[in-house]
């Protein structure tokens, strides 16, 4: 390597990152060694505590650096509903609909046939041991719409019938500001399936 | 080069931000792999389109390499595979010999049509299991590794009742039947089964009844022959397993 060792660790740690690629990794380490000596600790910093910082949230699952999370605590929430989504991003998504009041839970994957991902590999368990804990009177579940979303809500479906809950899956159709002519056949049938009276 | 192609989405794969790899079998081309970009994106026109399963027309520009989507039409979605867990995880094994067991530019239109037949199949409420093991012998054939069933396969013996023998690749008279210690007594009827899934076209599979038994020995046969000679670990097998060990109600 031409680089003295400290530039070429940096350069091999940022290719390690999804996207960047050598060439780009070696510009991120050549601006890193222009920054101020403080930025950069601050920046160390926060990779090591985003490591050694977070855990999941005890209750939902979520990722979270106080236990249970700022949403667990919140007592203002409505605690007849959980909403389950995949992921800790959709969570954020959702949180900024500003129209969910309920709990979630973070599954944390999907129920996966191509990549034989089954039940036992997401965080199900948490959910049903909330379910039998808690005064849940409707559970949502808002994973993706598609195969491996479909199949998890499915089987979650049928897995908490016995607990007699109101279980809804959130519609599926056309997105806002989309157009009717450039949508394609199966989204038009789930939104025309979906319709609801004016 | 543009290349216009029918085509089934065996697999997808994230890539990047917004961005799909698809896997398709298709009918002029064999398996091919296309990108398609933006398809993760809620407008996307690609989203329902790239779906595993799913059937259309599909417009792509390659030179080399990997080839970029560039306009696609369903011809049919398969939405009874999507909202069945069972049917779901049948077709998605199916999907996954499809896509391990053949290189880029493999496959024929003859290949395609069974894979179509099989899917729709599948959701067509026939019996999952018998259709999953006429595609494991279509497959198996187009490999070159058909196991021989007309014989005993060690002396050539047509005189039964016959023994399977995976290691070996076939059936074993019972005069052969100590040169493989792991071989499967074979009643009348799965012998019949296995022999009529070497030729049976899947388009024309009708309404069938087969025994829980001769089911379990048909699993255990085809099992063992895919394990010693493909040798693959498959994942949607294994997901099958898995939701065989916790049914739902």
């Amino acid at each position: 390597m031409f680089y003295p060792e400290p530039i070429s660790r940096l350069i091999d740690a940022f290719s390690r990152l999804p996207g960047v690629g050598p060439k780009t990794a070696g510009r991120l380490a050549f601006h890193v060694l222009r920054m101020k000596e403080d930025d950069v600790l601050d920046f160390a910093k926060a990779l090591v505590n985003v490591k050694r910082g977070l855990h999941y949230c005890s209750v939902c699952c979520n990722i979270t650096d106080i236990d249970p999370c700022r949403i667990c605590q919140d007592k203002s929430r409505d605690r007849s509903v959980i909403c389950v989504v995949q992921e800790p991003k959709d969570l954020v998504a959702m949180e900024r609909t500003k129209e969910f009041q309920g709990y979630y839970h973070v599954l944390h994957g999907a129920i996966s046939p191509m990549e034989g991902i089954g039940p036992d590999q997401i965080h199900i368990p948490e959910l049903l041991k909330r379910l039998s804990d808690e005064s849940v009177q409707e559970l949502i579940l808002a994973t993706n719409p598609n195969v491996e979303g479909e199949a998890t809500a499915m089987y979650l479906s049928r897995l908490v019938k016995g607990f007699g809950l109101k279980v809804t899956r959130i519609a599926h159709g056309l997105p806002v500001g989309g157009d009717l002519e450039y949508a394609d056949e199966v989204t038009l049938t789930k939104a025309l399936e979906g319709r609801r009276e004016l | 080069m543009l290349y216009t192609v029918q085509g089934i989405v065996l697999r997808t794969t994230d890539y990047g931000e917004g961005n799909k790899i698809l896997r398709l079998l298709t009918r002029e081309a064999g398996k091919v792999g296309v990108m398609a970009r933006g398809a993760k994106k809620v407008k996307s026109r690609f989203g329902a389109a790239t779906q595993p399963f799913t059937c259309g027309e599909y417009v792509y520009f390659k030179s080399s390499g990997l080839g970029t989507l560039s306009s696609a039409e369903i011809t049919y979605a398969h939405n009874g595979l999507h909202e069945d867990l069972m049917k779901s995880a049948y077709a998605s094994y199916v999907a996954e010999m499809a896509d391990r067991m053949l290189e880029d530019g493999e496959g024929s239109a003859a290949l395609y049509d069974q894979l179509a037949a099989a899917l729709a199949a599948i959701e067509d409420d026939k019996d999952a299991q018998i259709v999953v093991h006429i595609f494991e012998m279509q497959m198996l054939k187009m490999a070159g590794y058909a196991p021989i069933l007309e014989e005993c396969v060690s002396c050539g013996s047509r005189t039964g009742p016959f023994a399977f023998s995976a290691q070996l690749g076939g059936t074993l008279c019972p005069l052969c039947l100590h040169k493989d210690a792991q071989g499967i007594a074979l009643p009348e009827g799965a012998l019949k089964l296995l022999r009529l899934f070497t030729g049976v076209d899947i388009r024309r599979l009708g309404a069938t009844t087969v025994k829980s038994e001769t089911k379990a020995v048909l699993k255990q046969c085809m099992r063992a022959y895919m394990d010693a000679h493909i040798g693959i670990a498959w994942k949607a097998r294994h997901f099958l397993d898995q939701m065989e060990k916790y049914p739902l109600s």
